[in-house]
């Protein structure tokens, strides 16, 4: 139950007890507050990862067009307007600040994002870069130190996970190329955001 | 000889009001007025106080064509809520 304070002009004489029971049920309550939804941005760019995997897939696999790789770059252009109307429409009627913490991580995946998209420029350039190899490396890495700055374990054994499949892509080849790929990308990030999800709508209920 | 409180945070209102500013980046009027159940004047007058101890600041800016007022702490309130915690911590003995 949120706890809410009703101030009058005659203002209570806190003890110092109570004080520090007021910082902290304060801070707890704004940290759930603005953490509601912290699993989202992780939920959108897995999905949009393991879709995107899949689609490339099937197109290549079909045609053997080498263009469609360029469907890849729809992840973070996809994924950065996606993040920005489900916040717009979680914010219509107030602004939920991010946390310091928030704010961190988001200028982690920025660079992690540009660092992608260099890649994805330099795959189109150099024959043989290990563009998917090293895509699941730096999801993988990035889901890790998400989870360590959090301190949640699902994104750190996820991204650990992500990390060491990431290996396989150096010689995985073939017909079950991209579905492993949409696999790695679901194990990575859709399963722990929607952990995360879940486990944060449990906290709020309880 | 015991530390006295900071008289300017030991008010129920004023402490919240800095604890949730502690634990974000920054946040908005409606924001702090819905965390801290106070009314838009009571708000005001102790966002005025700590903004003018330098523990706030206050940023007036415009959103969709409608006034927005957004706060946040400054280094000076950042510590001045840290020495009042440790000093309330040393007070419980905890």
């Amino acid at each position: 139950m949120q706890v809410k304070l009703i101030y009058n002009k005659m203002e209570k004489v806190l003890n110092e007890k109570e004080s520090l029971d007021l910082i902290v049920k304060t801070i707890e309550q704004t940290r759930r507050r603005v953490e509601k939804n912290a699993g989202l941005p992780m939920l959108i760019f897995g999905y949009l990862s393991v879709l995107t995997s899949l689609v490339v897939g099937f197109f290549f696999s079909r045609t053997g067009d080498y263009r469609y790789h360029i469907l890849w770059a729809a992840i973070p252009v996809l994924g950065w307007i996606l993040f920005a109307i489900t916040g717009k429409n979680r914010s219509r009627e107030t602004e939920v600040p991010r946390t310091h913490i928030g704010v961190l991580i988001g200028h982690l995946w920025l660079l992690i994002t540009g660092v992608m998209v260099l890649c994805m420029a330099a795959a189109f350039l150099l024959r043989g870069f290990a563009a998917p190899f090293i895509f699941v490396l730096l999801t993988g890495l990035g889901v890790a130190i998400t989870g360590l700055v959090v301190r949640y374990k699902p994104f750190i054994v996820c991204g650990i996970l992500g990390i060491l499949l990431s290996f396989a892509f150096l010689w995985l080849t073939g017909l079950w190329f991209f579905p492993v790929l949409a696999l790695v990308f679901a194990v990575m990030m859709v399963i722990p955001g929607h952990l995360l999800q879940h486990g944060l709508h449990k906290n709020r209920a309880a | 000889m015991r530390k006295e409180l900071d008289p300017l945070l030991h008010s129920p209102l004023r402490l919240t009001i800095m604890s949730v500013l502690v634990s974000v980046e920054n946040a908005d009027f409606t924001f702090l007025q819905q965390q801290t159940g106070a009314t838009s004047g009571n708000l005001s007058v102790q966002l005025d106080k700590l903004s003018t101890a330098g523990y706030i600041e206050i940023e007036k800016t415009f959103r969709d064509k409608k006034p927005r007022t957004v706060c946040r702490v400054t280094d000076k309130g950042l510590d001045a809520f840290r020495q009042y915690a440790e000093t309330l911590k040393g007070y419980l003995n905890v």
